[in-house]
């Protein structure tokens, strides 16, 4: 059995900074931003989903795609910056922002305390996302248990009595703007890794650790640099959402639901690759709705699910991206 | 609260069948893991087939714990099927694709599951379903069957694995896999008959488990983490290994909750899975995938 | 002396892989270390490596004392080394397994694609820039081996059997490269079964067996020494 790693294409420390690339980039992005200005609330409301899992996605790509370390603990993060802000207004009034800004330094410090635990046991492969996942576990359960978070029914957020941006609490579309920057500033920051030293420092210990020693690198450090990076990118992320709902809870945003929801995007769509998690968001997201639509009973969508998940995995194993980029000629290089 | 003897007992007996069930659920997944080194994260659709095998046998008048037979015999050959048809394709890619392909076909199946029976809390009473007393304390009786039934699971698994030509074929394929190929064991079919006893246990385990629980299509959940977190203590692959590995989860989860309260057993228990993982990740019995 | 073993020994449980092992290395010197299998030439390899310490005595590059270093602590103090069995980055390309390697020492993208390039150039690789790494003959995954221990400017290059697995028109083009290296400044380091490499590339040769070194001297005259034709039955390993 090989070891539980990315599976990347070829083309994954490709630098995607062919001048046509940009282009379609930009183009996009634009439709990206005129979107919400013309649809409706059914679609603006989709939209979102797929921004959301694409930047929770894309956050969760750092460790598991570029690193090569499967994390399957990531919704703890998520879930630290959704209660760290969440709680900090409840309780003290501090505004959102800033607690937005403390859980992703929160999320920053478990990952560190966490990581260097973990890799410096050497844990990889399947017990690196096995440990991650009881460490993910454990913060659920505290979580729910512990007085001061709300038990199990978690923290409703309090409804802002003024105006004010700093309290995170907006419109849809409003949200679908905060999402689509994170998703513009975290696929950014992939391509940005891929690109230069530190990507193909984490591509050579994705590779092989020993060959990656043999070129300086430290891989305990790296990747854990990686694990931060990621974690301090998926707090936020949970503010986000947790502000769009009005509340966190520890089964909304902890659990294995979500850790596993979280990695698919990526893996779909092309694991390791700045591009990728969108791409799964998008096809994952729509898949869902039109199940949904056509569906005759519930689970009926659940079925069309898994059914896709069995054939992509087959079919699409380095997920959609290097299918995509070679028929976009001269797009990546 | 004086610890008493008394108290002891109970603890330690709530935690042997607690363990039990962890125990059955464990064997079953541990020959997927440590034979087939399937990555295979649709285990616990396998365990609900069980669940709502019991359903299906209570809805004809059946007692769930007659059932066990006969879904064990259809259980075998649906498998051996799936194996072949499904299983197969995946069993050389790299764990990734395992790991989606399982995730996706579990998810098929309790979909389908929901579809038939829908979403509806169900209960699957046995004749022997209800309570026993000991002295004062209270046991489940269903719990005490599936202790006993995690035993002689546990220990026919083992027969099986040491006394038979099939048996001796799974072993060999689990330690090295080109040497069991020159010596002419056919892999494919090895591998088919690991899969279908793995589902066949899995099964049984969940008709042992549907009395004493309510049933729905996702109920199996709850057990699989710990379940899984007993196989690595136990060493994956290794039979009895993951049934010591179910009862000491079971015990630490009954200690746990005497001292440290229910709402917090869940994190003892991942955190002892945690610290197995950093400090014996190959388990208890070693490095060697001895089955 | 760019580096220096003193008693150094290694053990691992109760077998003694390597002791009593001393002898220093001046700077760009090309010195072949040759012995029987198990004699223990891998261990010291990996010694210097950095990929486990010594048991006892003392590893000096540079003047310091480096045994407690990491492997990747080693390659940034300047000690690079190849893979026996080459391993190629299999996701990169040619150009940017050197470019990682690059990187080693040059923060900047650029800089490091220019020293690449430069690098590739000089182990010949330039027209295989942008194939993938793991299209490569033999001779060309040896010498990517090299480019990219090279790429991270190393003042000494361990090489692990590069010379296995050539045929001998490409094990002469290998000894041109490695003078070309040395003629750089930079101390090479051979563990060598091939014996016409060893004999006319290295400036010195030490042989090992049973853990021990039992010659430490120039190419001819370790061809004579008894105790080396003793330990290898007179045999030259094919060249």
């Amino acid at each position: 059995m090989s070891e539980l790693t990315a599976t990347a294409g070829r083309q994954a420390v490709r630098p995607a900074a062919g001048t046509t690339g940009l282009v379609l980039a930009a183009l996009l992005l634009v439709l990206a931003i005129l979107f919400p200005m013309f649809v409706s609330r059914y679609w603006l409301a989709l939209g979102i989903t797929v921004l959301f899992w694409t930047s929770f996605s894309g956050s969760w790509n750092i460790i598991g795609g570029y690193a090569g370390q499967f994390s399957l603990g990531h919704a703890a993060f998520f879930a630290i910056g959704a209660y760290s802000s969440a709680w900090l207004y409840s309780v003290f009034g501090f505004p959102t922002l800033v607690g937005m800004i403390v859980g992703s330094a929160v999320a920053a410090l478990m990952a560190l305390c966490i990581g260097w635990i973990i890799f410096r046991y050497k844990l990889h492969g399947t017990y690196f996302a096995i440990g991650t996942l009881a460490m993910s576990e454990v913060l659920r359960v505290l979580a729910g248990a512990l007085p001061w978070f709300g038990g199990n029914g978690g923290i409703p957020i309090p409804l802002a009595q003024e105006r004010n941006w700093l309290l995170m609490q907006f419109q849809p579309m409003a949200f679908y703007y905060m999402f689509l920057a994170a998703t513009v500033v975290i696929i950014a920051l992939s391509a940005w890794i891929a690109r230069n030293r530190f990507g193909y420092q984490l591509a050579a210990i994705r590779d092989s650790e020993d060959v990656a020693e043999s070129i300086g690198i430290s891989p305990t450090r790296l990747k854990l640099a990686a694990y931060v990076i990621s974690a301090a990118l998926a707090a936020p992320i949970g503010t986000l959402y947790s502000q769009y709902l009005m509340f966190v809870d520890p089964p909304t945003f902890f659990g294995l639901l979500v850790a596993i929801q979280v990695v698919l995007p990526a893996v779909i769509g092309g694991l390791g690759t700045a591009f990728g998690p969108l791409l799964g968001a998008i096809v994952l997201t729509f898949a869902i709705e039109l199940s949904d639509r056509v569906a005759l009973r519930p689970g009926a969508s659940l079925l069309a699910y898994g059914a896709m998940l069995m054939v992509f995995s087959v079919l699409l194993p380095r997920g959609l991206w290097p299918l995509l980029s070679k028929m976009l000629p001269g797009a990546t290089r | 609260m004086g610890y008493d003897l008394f108290y002891i007992i109970e603890v330690l007996l709530n935690g042997l069948l607690a363990g039990g069930t962890y125990a059955l659920i464990a064997v079953s997944m541990t020959v997927v893991f440590g034979v087939l080194k399937l990555m295979n994260f649709g285990h616990g659709a396998l365990v609900t087939i069980g669940f709502y095998s019991a359903v299906v046998a209570v809805s004809w008048g059946i007692d769930p714990y007659l059932a066990i037979v006969p879904a064990a015999v259809l259980m075998a050959i649906v498998a051996l099927l799936a194996y072949y048809a499904l299983i197969d394709t995946v069993i050389s890619k790299p764990a990734l694709t395992q790991v989606v392909f399982t995730l996706g076909l579990g998810i098929v199946i309790e979909a389908a599951i929901e579809i038939i029976w829908t979403a509806n809390p169900r209960v699957a009473p046995s004749a022997l379903s209800g309570v026993l007393f000991m002295g004062d304390v209270m046991v489940s009786r269903p719990r005490i069957i599936g202790f006993v039934a995690s035993i002689l699971l546990a220990v026919g698994f083992w027969a099986l694995l040491r006394w038979t030509w099939w048996g001796m074929a799974i072993r060999a394929v689990a330690q090295h896999d080109a040497a069991a190929r020159l010596i002419g064991i056919p892999r494919t079919k090895t591998l088919a008959i690991a899969f279908a006893l793995s589902a066949v246990a899995a099964v049984v385990a969940g008709l042992l488990i549907a009395p004493s629980m309510t049933i729905s299509p996702y109920a199996g959940h709850v057990f699989l983490g710990i379940a899984f977190g007993a196989v690595v203590i136990g060493t994956k692959g290794n039979v009895m290994g993951a049934f010591v590995g179910g009862m000491i989860v079971g015990l630490f989860e009954a200690a746990a909750i005497a001292f440290i309260g229910d709402d917090f057993k869940e994190a003892a228990i991942f955190g002892l899975i945690l610290v197995f993982l950093l400090v014996r990740p190959d388990g208890l019995f070693g490095k060697r995938a001895n089955v | 002396m760019i580096l220096t073993l003193e008693n150094v020994a290694r053990r691992f449980g109760g077998l003694v892989a390597l002791s009593d092992v001393s002898f220093s290395v001046p700077e760009a010197q090309i010195l072949g270390i040759i012995g029987k299998n198990g004699a223990g030439k891998t261990t010291l390899f990996n010694l210097i490596a950095g990929r486990f310490a010594p048991s006892s005595g003392t590893i000096r590059f540079s003047g310091e004392d480096i045994g407690g270093r990491s492997a990747s602590a080693r390659a940034m103090a300047g000690i690079a080394r190849t893979f026996q069995i080459p391993e190629p980055l299999p996701r990169l390309s040619v150009f940017e397994n050197v470019l990682a390697g690059a990187f080693a020492r040059i923060r900047d993208r650029s800089e490091a694609g220019r020293l690449a390039h430069e690098t590739l150039n000089f182990c010949d690789l330039s027209a295989k820039a942008d194939v993938a790494s793991t299209e490569l003959t033999v001779p060309e995954l040896k010498r990517l081996e090299v480019a990219r221990a090279l790429a991270t400017q190393p003042r000494l290059l361990l090489l692990d059997e590069v010379m296995a697995g050539l045929r001998p028109n490409e094990v002469d083009e290998a000894m041109v490269l490695c003078r070309r290296i040395r003629d750089r400044g930079v101390t090479i380091l051979f563990v060598e079964h091939v014996m016409r490499a060893v004999m006319n590339l290295c400036d010195r040769v030490v042989v090992l067996d049973q853990g021990r070194i039992i010659a430490d001297g120039a190419p001819a005259a370790i061809r004579g020494d008894e105790a080396v034709i003793d330990a290898y039955l007179g045999r030259e390993a094919d060249a």
